[in-house]
Formats: structure tokens, sequence, C-alpha cells
């Protein structure tokens, strides 16, 4: 018995030591409640038109009642002298309310220190596009811009008095710094990136940047690049981040100003032994921007991350944010976003389904539809279906794999025609997609595997013994279709083209493979056909799968001509078209030149864009407002800062 | 004895160099590394990532430093300054990482430990002492399901019930309003309303071996002399069976609680993903595949190292016990 | 536990048996005595009949299920296990199914099937349906069970989102699920026998290596191996290749469990009567080892052996759950349980659950034959 006693002391003993050592990971304080809009407030009247106002016409400015008997200089001197009047959508597709203050928005992702909806609601290009259509350009961070005749020289206007997070202005010194210190500095910037040079070509000349006042700078290529604009605006989601840093911040960093003896204790702190590594340690990059260490750091987004534990991110709003809607009320209406991490993405769909998350577009999945609808029957929340910007599946051959005889067959237009005439679109649509989605119009869409055993027969390839065909030389073929799992719609769309392309007696079989192997592989060329997303559906994104159908043909391309293989003259005709698209101004670039390239893909099917106009579901919090299913979801989240919570 | 510890206290220093080093090379066998990951990852979300970028990174997280160079300054670090690095995902230091989850991981453990062993014991001595009785078939029934049904898919039927039933999603181990709020009574109430999920699936699983030894070791002290001579003597048989039997059985179980805590703490990591706790085994299963080197580095060394040291202390009380193992190596 | 405590020799429940055996009990084989021991364990007589059900069901799996594994039946997606009736208006019927007839729901995205009572379809045994070969050699299309026509809705346990028949999955996934673990086993056990025996047996320098070994590989993350696997044999290998090829290479390093307790035995067994009779009598190592030693320990390793087989399709599954073991197009167990782990599959399709079903008695099975064995290993005993 007395044993029996000791054993339950150890185990009180124990378990008492692990609840206080439980609680010390959960010491401190957090007010983490959602929605709690302030009752009372008033909502102001517009003063000027909502659609195409006037900042000029707004005579009174108005603050989130959070920051009211903060220790903060008034709302109009935190906010720059021309604040930008927010029009993140198009006005047809959004019929834009003014909205209330106040409250927070509840989000999951599945990965640590990375929400990618609060990624994009965060993001603030320089120039903005509405509706990320690539069609109208407006100032953003900064206040506007010109572009000279010949389309070589960019003239841009700071606003006047726009403020960092920290209160600190935002000046020319911002822009030098970025530029001539760090962009141009090759030990922080080691290879100058494409976009930054004449006509986006990895072999153009580097831009040149000079500062032409305190409010002006200009930056000018040797030849016309009028795609700049949308470098600066939506593509890629670069935000300000890459032309303009916290100078008064960094500098402490940076070799050419810190203090030597200063720069050697900051890094020994930091437990890093060049200067280098100490600078992009303490430069957050715009990607960075979600992650822990971001705390603290200048931004000019509306929300900053104020804290971070093992299980969620708080963003709280930016007091100097420079956007205001045209009741002169200062955006964003939301005051914090509670960013939570659920490991497992199950998970994270069933906290969304319970009503945890205000919002969710990235993990959100068609195949969820019914689940969505089952939990948003008795919750707080709604599904939307909008537009998706990407195409979400797209196969590739990969036509410079090393094989002669693949080479020889994959190469061959007839071959690519048969295998995309066994693609049974309505089935998968029906499937996968719940016929959410269409036909592609991008290439031939018809299904008939009749004709693609006629087209497999004129080839001469012949059915062995097994009844698999065998390439024309009469050498076995056959080849191994290998993808990453990276969304839900992979796997069944694979193996029900698998199973099409085995029917047809192309001796092929899929393989799923981890990520990282994947994109190795893919890089390494040794993949012969695989899978992956495209980004076809918005004309600026220049993405036609060049690195996945002609890994070699794209790397000569990169590398002007030092590494890979010389693609034949169709491939460099695409390449010299997409190139284009930011080489003639915008308006023709996504009419003709757009259209010109959709043609090429048509005539020579480099790979197989089965489906298009898919859509995306999304869910919001009943109570939010400025939401819309017309556009692109994803620009729902662009636009943010703009979303509010009903009464 | 003492030649003894001190021999197998020096097998202990190549031994652990060894580890070290095989745990640092395997970490970083799959091909890429953290960074191909992350590249990937905000590749997938359609972020631009240019050339330059990559190559900073790599150079601010040391990946541009041959392997063996990256391993001799997390020794270092180790063992000059007791820095286990720092965690690429969680931006922290790897004991901050651990330490923080360390004791809702152990809470949890334990508690699982406790409801193993309030099942499979009883369930092993009714059905070592009826064997073959109806109800021994149905309680050894009853505690092997628990290891026959894949843990983690019965965490997401469990959760799903809980949601269809309630609306709530019971992932997580405290309600939204307590996450990240100090401990308070309803702190408190609120975890102990989600923890029977994890403890009761983690446990179930375990109490099937536990049951069989617990039932076989029974069986071999109820067949010995002393048993037999006792009940000649008339001894009743509760007092028989608990006055030495019972306690003989358990003993051996008691002696290995020692050397299961490291096995806990990474243990059930599938599950606790699922129920997206905040413990150790899921930060250590995320860096495995994710290739955070220091982070999965430091944690597997921490975890061999105890194990290394548990089966030290168990061979040398196993030694002090039994001589024959202590001269067993040296005999011939 | 009021009442008298029996002995394991003493079973309340079967005394004729005990009678019987006694009888014969001076004169009978060791096989002869296990048997009657293993007897008394119900539960292990059941798991052992289910055993070799379980067993034949996989190796002729192509012939027991009604359809091929990887027919897509276009309009019968996410179809509900079969109902099959064996009464129509006219009172008792053979048994029969409905046509399915799909309705989909645009408010509630939901796939729902109602059976269409003007199409009728009797249930045959040995139909003609799509061809395969059995046992990978006799090219026939006899399947067990099915209906006339192959082409409508027959789905024992319902279908995938692909329209595939559930039942016969889980029939092929079980030949590749129990295989694997017996080839994973086997391997496990001849290193862990070899290497505990003659950590055991030999001692000295022998041992201490060993044991070390045992130690380091105790310690290895298998993880990052298994993805260091995965990337590193051949691509053109096919899932089950490589997953296989994983299972080999991975036996390799698994066997440290069971030589530990080999060399357990062999510490306590060598210091035996016999052991010492034998050294005496002039045996050679290896006929102490191979005739006296290994013989006397055969009980404790079958009993391991039953014990490790489920733990080893559990670990498949658990794999497949992290995306690092088998995957489709590969059928296992696992792999179909991928598709019963979200959310809309236990809400709207719980049938996708079914694969669990066969892997909890696949596993109670094993564990009731390895309990019966165990019991029944040392017969003098009693």
């Amino acid at each position: 018995m007395r044993m029996r006693k000791n054993m339950l002391l150890i185990l009180t003993l124990i378990i008492i030591v692990s609840l206080s050592l439980a609680g010390c990971g959960y010491s401190t304080k957090s007010n983490a409640s959602a929605g709690n809009s302030y009752p009372n407030q008033k909502v102001h009247k517009a003063q000027t038109s909502i659609t195409n106002g006037e900042v000029s016409e707004i005579k009174k400015y108005y603050q989130s009642p959070m920051l009211e008997n903060k220790d903060l200089p008034s709302v109009e001197k935190r906010l720059p002298k021309v604040p930008k009047l927010t029009n993140e959508m198009p006005e047809d597709e959004l019929d834009y309310h003014i909205g209330r203050y106040g409250g927070t928005m509840n989000t999951v992702t599945s990965v640590v220190d990375w929400d990618a909806d609060v990624f994009v609601m965060n993001n603030e290009p320089l120039i903005n596009t509405p509706g990320i259509i690539g069609e109208k350009f407006t100032g953003n961070v900064l206040e506007g811009y010109e572009e000279s005749p010949d389309h070589k020289t960019f003239t841009f206007h700071l606003r006047d008095g726009l403020k960092w997070s920290d209160g600190y202005p935002v000046t020319m010194k911002d822009f030098e710094f970025a530029i001539n210190d760090v962009i141009f500095n090759n030990e922080l910037t080691a290879s100058f990136p494409a976009w930054l040079r004449s006509g986006n070509d990895p072999q153009g000349k580097p831009m040149t940047f000079k500062v032409v006042d305190p409010l002006t700078f200009k930056i000018a290529f040797d030849k016309p690049y009028p795609g700049f604009l949308i470098q600066l605006s939506v593509k890629g989601w670069r935000g300000y981040n890459d032309l303009l840093k916290p100078y008064h911040y960094l500098k402490k960093y940076h070799k050419k100003y810190a203090d030597q003896e200063q720069l050697k204790a900051e890094m020994k702190k930091a437990g890093v032994t060049d200067w280098v590594q100490l600078f992009n340690k303490k430069d957050i990059i715009n990607t960075e921007l979600t992650h822990r260490d971001a705390q603290g750091f200048p931004v000019l987004n509306p929300w900053m991350v104020s804290k971070s534990t093992d299980t969620y991110t708080e963003y709280t709003r930016n007091p100097y944010y420079f956007k205001v809607d045209a009741a002169g009320n200062q955006l964003p209406y939301i005051d914090k976003i509670h960013s939570t991490y659920v490991q497992d993405m199950e998970m994270v769909n069933l906290d969304m389904v319970s009503g945890k998350a205000d919002f969710a577009r990235e993990s959100a999945a068609l195949s969820k539809m019914a689940m969505y609808k089952k939990g948003s029957k008795n919750s707080n929340f709604k599904v939307i279906l909008a537009k998706m910007h990407l195409v979400p599946t797209t196969f590739y051959l990969n036509l410079t794999y090393k094989d002669p005889v693949w080479r020889k067959v994959a190469g061959n237009e007839k071959f690519r025609k048969a295998l995309s005439l066994a693609i049974p679109r309505q089935e998968i649509i029906d499937t996968v997609y719940y016929g959410l989605a269409d036909p592609s119009t991008l290439i031939k869409s018809d299904y008939d595997p009749k004709e693609a055993n006629k087209l497999l027969d004129e080839m001469g390839m012949k059915k062995g013994k097994d009844g698999m065909r065998r390439a024309p030389d009469g050498s076995k073929f056959s080849f191994t279709f290998q993808i990453q799992p990276a969304s839900p719609d992979f796997v069944p769309m694979t193996e029900i083209i698998v199973q099409e392309w085995r029917n047809l007696g192309i001796d092929v079989t899929m393989k799923q493979i981890d990520g990282a192997l994947w994109s190795q592989r893919n890089a390494a060329n040794s993949l012969q056909c695989s899978m992956m997303w495209i980004d076809v559906n918005r004309w600026y994104e220049g993405s036609w799968g060049q690195d996945k159908f002609g890994v070699l043909w794209n790397k000569w391309d990169t590398t002007d001509g030092k590494e890979g293989e010389k693609p034949p003259k169709d491939v460099q005709h695409l390449y010299d078209l997409v190139n284009k698209l930011y080489q003639v101004p915008p308006e023709e670039a996504r009419t003709e030149v757009y259209q010109q390239i959709k043609d090429e893909v048509n005539k020579h099917n480099w790979f197989f864009s089965p489906i298009e106009n898919v859509q995306q579901p999304v869910i919001v919090n009943k109570k939010l407002g400025n939401v819309t299913g017309k556009g692109y979801a994803i620009a729902l989240n662009f636009s943010g800062e703009q979303l509010y919570y009903k009464k | 004895m003492l030649n003894y510890i001190g021999h197998r206290l020096l097998q202990l220093i190549p031994l652990l160099i060894a580890i070290s080093i095989i745990i640092f090379v395997i970490i970083q066998l799959p091909p890429g590394n953290y960074l191909t990951t992350y590249i990937q990852q905000l590749e997938l979300s359609g972020t631009a990532v240019n050339q330059s970028e990559v190559l900073n990174l790599q150079h601010q997280y040391g990946l541009d430093q041959p392997v063996y160079v990256q391993y001799f300054i997390w020794m270092k670090n180790i063992l000059f300054h007791w820095d286990f690095g720092n965690s690429f995902q969680w931006q922290e230091p790897v004991t901050k990482v651990i330490g923080d989850r360390i004791g809702l991981t152990m809470l949890i453990a334990i508690f699982s430990l406790i409801f193993t062993w309030v099942i499979a014991i009883p369930i092993g001595i009714y059905s070592a002492v009826r064997q073959y009785s109806i109800f021994d078939y149905i309680f050894t029934f009853i505690g092997y399901i628990g290891l026959a049904v894949p843990n983690f898919l019965i965490a997401l039927v469990i959760v799903f019930y809980v949601f269809d039933h309630t609306g709530l999603a019971i992932s997580g181990l405290f309600a939204p309003e307590y996450v990240g709020q100090p401990w308070s009574w309803g702190k408190i109430v609120s975890m102990l309303e989600r923890i029977w999920v994890p403890v009761v699936i983690v446990g179930t699983a375990g109490t099937a071996g536990l049951i069989r030894t617990t039932r076989a070791m029974l069986l071999d002290e109820l067949g010995k002399q002393y048993v037999i001579t006792a009940r000649a003597k008339g001894v009743a048989e509760k007092k028989l069976l608990f006055k030495y039997p019972i306690r003989l059985a358990i003993n051996p179980l008691v002696s290995t609680i020692g050397w299961t805590l490291p096995a806990l703490i990474s243990g059930s990591a599938i599950v606790e993903i699922v129920l997206n706790l905040p413990t150790t085994g899921p930060v250590l299963l995320n860096a495995l595949m994710n290739q955070d080197m220091y982070l999965a580095g430091s944690f597997l060394l921490i975890l061999s190292v105890l194990t290394v040291i548990g089966t030290l202390i168990s061979d040398i009380l196993l030694a002090w016990i039994d001589p024959r193992i202590r001269f067993g190596g040296m005999e011939e | 536990m009021s009442t008298g405590i029996e002995t394991n020799n003493q079973p309340p429940v079967t005394p004729k048996s005990v009678k019987k055996q006694k009888e014969g009990y001076e004169v009978a084989s060791q096989w002869k005595l296990t048997w009657w021991n293993f007897k008394k364990n119900k539960m292990a007589l059941v798991a052992a009949v289910l055993f070799i059900v379980l067993i034949i069901m996989a190796i002729f799996c192509s012939f027991w299920s009604p359809h091929l594994p990887n027919e897509r039946f276009k309009t019968y997606k996410d179809a509900p296990p079969a109902n099959v009736h064996f009464s129509d208006e006219n009172g008792i019927s053979r048994p029969f199914v409905y046509d399915l007839q799909l309705k989909v729901n645009k408010e509630t995205f939901r796939r729902t099937y109602v059976e269409d009572k003007s199409k009728k379809y009797y249930l045959h045994f040995f139909v003609k349906g799509g061809s395969y070969k059995l046992l990978g050699i006799i090219p026939t299309k006899t399947h067990f069970i099915g209906l006339e026509d192959s082409t409508k809705p027959f789905f024992i346990m319902g279908t995938d989102d692909l329209g595939r028949d559930l039942f016969t999955r889980i029939l092929y996934g079980s030949r590749i699920s129990l295989s694997f673990a017996f080839v994973g086993i086997f391997f496990t056990f001849i290193f862990g026998i070899i290497l505990g025996g003659i950590s055991g047996y030999f001692g000295g320098v022998a041992d201490t290596i060993i044991q070390r070994l045992i130690d380091l590989l105790l310690s290895l993350p298998t993880i990052p191996l298994w993805m260091a696997l995965a990337a590193a044999l051949p691509s053109s290998w096919s899932t089950s290749q490589t997953y296989f090829g994983m299972v080999l290479i991975l036996s390799v390093i698994g066997w440290t469990g069971l030589a530990r307790v080999v060399r357990g035995q062999m510490l306590a067994l060598r210091e035996e009567d016999f052991t010492m009779a034998a050294r005496l009598a002039g045996a050679s190592n290896s006929r102490i080892i191979f005739k006296h030693l290994l013989p006397s320990m055969t009980s404790y390793m079958i009993v391991n052996l039953t014990i490790t087989i489920p733990t080893m399709i559990l670990g498949e599954t658990s794999l497949s759950f992290l995306g690092l073991g088998l995957q489709a197009p590969a059928i296992s167990w696992g792999v179909l349980l991928e598709d019963a782990q979200h959310l809309e599959s236990i809400a709207f399709h719980p049938w996708l659950l079914w694969p669990v079903a066969f892997v909890i008695v696949t596993v109670l099975i094993f564990n009731f034959l390895g309990d019966g064995l165990r019991d029944a290993a040392d017969p003098y005993k009693s």
C-alpha cells in the first residue's frame, strides 16, 4: 500500500509541475473576441461621390474609436495631405457602402507564420489596378505617375505627409535607400531582378533612378517598358517593399550608414556573422510581413503584426494608414485580424464550417461545398462563389525530357492532339468541380477517343501483345505522370486522365511525390509528364507553362543561351509574345498580344488546360459588408481594408 | 559494479557523437532544404520570389555552407553555449519552441498513461484470474479495440460528431475565448472539456499491450509454488491475490515509466495534428517534413539522449540485480 | 472476485475438454499439446478461422470482387451501398437490386440516389464481368457474385467519388496491405534473430557492438528517411514498387526491438541446464543455437510476429495520412482511408469508412491469435 501512496504522490506532483509549465506559455493577456463593434457609433455621410469622388471635397476625417484617447497625433496629422480615396474594386463589381468601425476578423491558416488570406489583404502596391484586372491604373502608396510618350521614363509622385506605421514620414531617402543601397548593392542583391530591367528581359539593362524633388522621382529604361506599371501594381504580389524601405529603421543595420562598433554589437546580438545576414534578418520583405519577427517593423499596410503565439497571430490596425473612404473615415474599418494556426487542413475546414472564420478563401475548396452549405445553415457565415484567378489544373508533357524516343513522340503535335481528345472534360467538371467550370476554350475541348486512336495509328504507334502502343520505331513506350498533391483536385483528375490515356493504349502510370521533390525534379528536367495550375486568366501574369512543357528551352531563354537548349521557332515565338506583353502599352497587351498568345497555344497544344472559368468558394461572415461575388475571389482579399461588420 | 558503470559511461561518448552526426545527416537526406519548401510554398500562392531573395535567405539561414560546417557550428553552440539553434519555421530558439509546449504535452501524456492503467490493469487482472470466461473475452475485446482503430481517424470521427451535434469545433485544447488567456478556473474547465478526446484516443491505443503484459505476468505468478502453497494453507482468495501476485505483476510496469516518457513526448503526433493540440509531437513531425533542421535535429538529439540514458539506467539496474548480465560481457 | 480462483490449468468454461485432454497428456507430442491449449481460448480459435478467411480473401481477391478496381461507373459516383431486396410486391423473391437514379441538389451541393423501381436486376453467382487474371496467370471473366449486366449498380459497400466499387477496392487493397506487412516482418525477423542471437549467445565484443548499434538505430528519425528513400529510388518505379523498396530498406533498421528481446532470452537460456548438458556433450555452437536455443524461443517469436504485423498495417495507414506511404493509384487500405479522412466523407459518404472495419478486424485477428499462441506456447508449464 505504501508503494501505491508514493506513486500517487509522484503522479500528482508531475501533474502540478506540468500544469504550471503549461501555464508559462500563456501568461500574456489579449482580448481576442470577434465582432465587438462599437454599438453607438455614428455612420458618417459621404462627403464626396463614393464611386469617383475627389479627396479635396472631404473636409473632415474620422478615425476608429479604438484610436481615441490613445497618445497619437490627430487623424488629420496622421493621414497624408492627400490620402487615397479607396477604390479597390471596379464599380460594376462592387456596390460600395460606407462602413462602420470595429471588430476582429478571424481567419484560419495551416502554415506557421503565414496566412495567405491576410497576406493578400495586407498587400499594398505602389500603383494599383482595381479588381486586379490590369485595365485601369491608379495611385496607391504613390499619389500618381506620369509615363513618357516613348514609354521609357516614369515620373512618380509621393503622397505628401505619408507616414510609416511608427509615425516617421516617408521621404525620398527611403526610396534612395531601397534602390541605391539595397537593390544596386551587389552584396545585398546578388542578381539584379529581371522586372527592374528594360522590357522585363533578364538580359535587359537595369533601370536608372533619379530623385527630382522631395516628392518626385524618376525611373527610366533604355527601351520602352510600359508593362512596368503592372509590375508595380499587382503582379507577383510584391507590394511596395522592393522599392521603398524604412531608412530610419534599417540604417543602423547597413554597413554604409551604421557605426562599425554598433553594427558588430547588433550582429552579436542577432547571432550572425556578417552584416549581410544581419541586414536581411532585420529587413522584413513583403512575403515576411506575416512572420513573428515583423513585429515593430515600420509598414504602410492596413494591419501590422502585433502579437504572435504558438497558436495564433494577431494583427492590429496601422494608425497611420493612408486610405480613406468617401465619408472621410480612415481605413481599415476592422480593427484587428486574428489568424489562428491549425495544423491539419481538414481541421482548418472544420473551423470554417463551424463559423470560426470570418473570411476564408485560400483554404476553401469546391470539393467541400456541400460541407460549407451544411455548416452555414445554422451558423454566422455564408458561402459565395466568385471567379478563380487561375486555372487550377493543367497538364504538361515535358518536350525537352532527355529521351530521344520520347522527344520524337511527344514532340509530334498529332500525339498531343490525340491525348487532348481523350480528356473527358465534362466528366471532370461534373466530378471534380461540381459542374462549376466550363470546358476550356484555350485548346480544342472535344472528347473523341475514336479520333484519338486514329491519330495514334496514323503516327505508326502500333499496339503490342499487351495491348499497349509502341513508339513509331517499334521500341517500348511508357512514361510516368508525376504530380504533387498540391490541391485536392489534382489526384482524382489525374486518375481519370491516366485511365483514359491507358484506354488509348498509352502506357502511362501516375505517381504522387512530395512537393519539394517535384519542384526539384521539374527544375532538373527529370519530369516527363506533370500537373500544376496555370495563371492564364489575367493577361499580365505571362505564365504559359514555359518552365514546364519545355524545361531546357526555358533555361536557354532565361540564361541568354548559356544553359539549356535553343527552343524551336514556334516556342521562341511564344517567348517573344510573352515578353511583348510588357513592351507594348497595357491596352494593346491585354487585347491583341494576349489573344495572339492564346491562338498560338491553341494551335500547338503545348499543354492541356482542360477547363476554365472555375469558381472559387469564399467563406464570409454574414455581417461582413462590401463583399461581392462578381469579380475575382482574391480581389476580395486584396480589398480587405474595405470590409466592415454591419450592425 | 563501478567498473561496469564506468565502462558503460565511456561507451556513451562515442555513441552520442555518432548519434548526433547520423541525425544531422539523415535530416538533410531528403531532397532540397528548408528553403526549397518555403519558396515553393510562396510560389504556390502566386508570390514572386526572385533569385536574389533566395540567395539572401540561404545566406541568412547559413544554408550556403557545407553540411559539415553546419554540423560543427550546431555542435559548438550546443556544447559551449547551450544553444540549440533557431527554428526556421517558428523564428524562435529551439528551446523556446519545445519549452512552450512541453507542459501540455506531459499533461496529456500523463493523463493518457493513467487512463491506460485504469483500463488495462483491471482488465488484465480479471482476464488472468478468470481466464477464458465470457467477460474475459468481452473485456479483452474492448481493450484491444483502441489499438485496432487507426487513431487519427477515430479522432476525426469524434471531432466531426461533436460538430454535427453541437455545432462546435473541439479542435485545440481550449475554447476560443481562452486561447492566449492566463490560467483561470474557466480555462481549466474548458481544457478538461476537451482534453478527454486525446486522452481517450491515445490512452486506448496503449491498453492492448498493457492488458497483455499484466495478464501474462499474473498468470505466471499464479502458477508459482507460493500461491499454490498459500491456497493449500487456506488463505482467502482475495487476500491471496492482492497480497503478492498482483503487486509482483505490476512491479515491472512501474519500472518502465521512466523511459516511456521520451516516447510519449514524440508519440501520438498524428492524433495531435488532427486535434490541433499545442504539443511537441506535431512540431517535431512538421519540422521533419519541412526540414527545419535545427528544430528537428536538436529535438531528436534530446530524445535520443533521454533514451540512451534511460537504457543505461535500466541496464545498470539489471546488472545490479542479476550478476549474470554484469559479467556476461566479459566471460568468454 | 469473491469466489474461488481457478488457475490457468483449470479453465472453468471447458471442464469436459480438460478431462479428455488429461487422458493422453503424457504421451502427446508437443504440437498436440499446443493445439489442446490453443483450443481453450475461444477468441483465438475464432481468430484463427477468420485469419484463414482473410488469407483466402486476399489471395483470390479478383475472384471475390464483383467489379474491377479501376472501373469507373460514371453515372454512379458516390453511390451508397447496395440495398439488396429479398422480396418484391409478389412476396419473397430471389435477391435483387433496383437501378439507381442520381439527384443533384443545386442548393446543398449534394448528390443523392433514389431507387428506380421500374428496373430490377437479380443477383447471380459466378457471373461474367470484367476480365482479369486469376492469381496473375489464369485469364477469366468469372466473378463470384454480381449482376448479369455488370454495368448496372451493384456496389456492396458503395462507390467513391470517381464511381469505383469500394468493396472491390478493399479486397484488392487487402492483398497489398497484408503482403507488405508480411514481407516487412519477415526481414525484420531475420535480422532481429540473427543479430540478437549473436549478441546474446556470444557476448563480449560482439555483444557490445551490437548493443550500441541498436542504441544508434533506435535514435534514427524514420520520417526523413522515408522522404529521402522516396526521392532516391528510381522515379520510373511505380508507387507500390517504391513503397516495397522502402519497406525492405526500413526492415534493415527495424529489427532492434526484437533483437533486444532475443538477446535477453538467449542470455537466460544459455545458462539453463540443457544448454550446459549439450555443451558438455561436445555440441558445436551452431548446433546448440539451432537445435536447442532457437526452438525453445519459437513460441515467443511466433507471438511477437503475430503482434507486430498489425502495427505494420496500422503504420501503413498513418504513413498514408502524412502523404508518405503508399498513394493512389496503388490500392491499399491506407490509400482507401485517405479518401475517408475528409469531413465531407464522414458527413455524406460514411461508407467510405468501410476499410477501417477491415483494418480493425485484421488487427484484432492477429492480436487474439497472438494471445492464443502465447497461452498455448508453453504446454509443459501446467
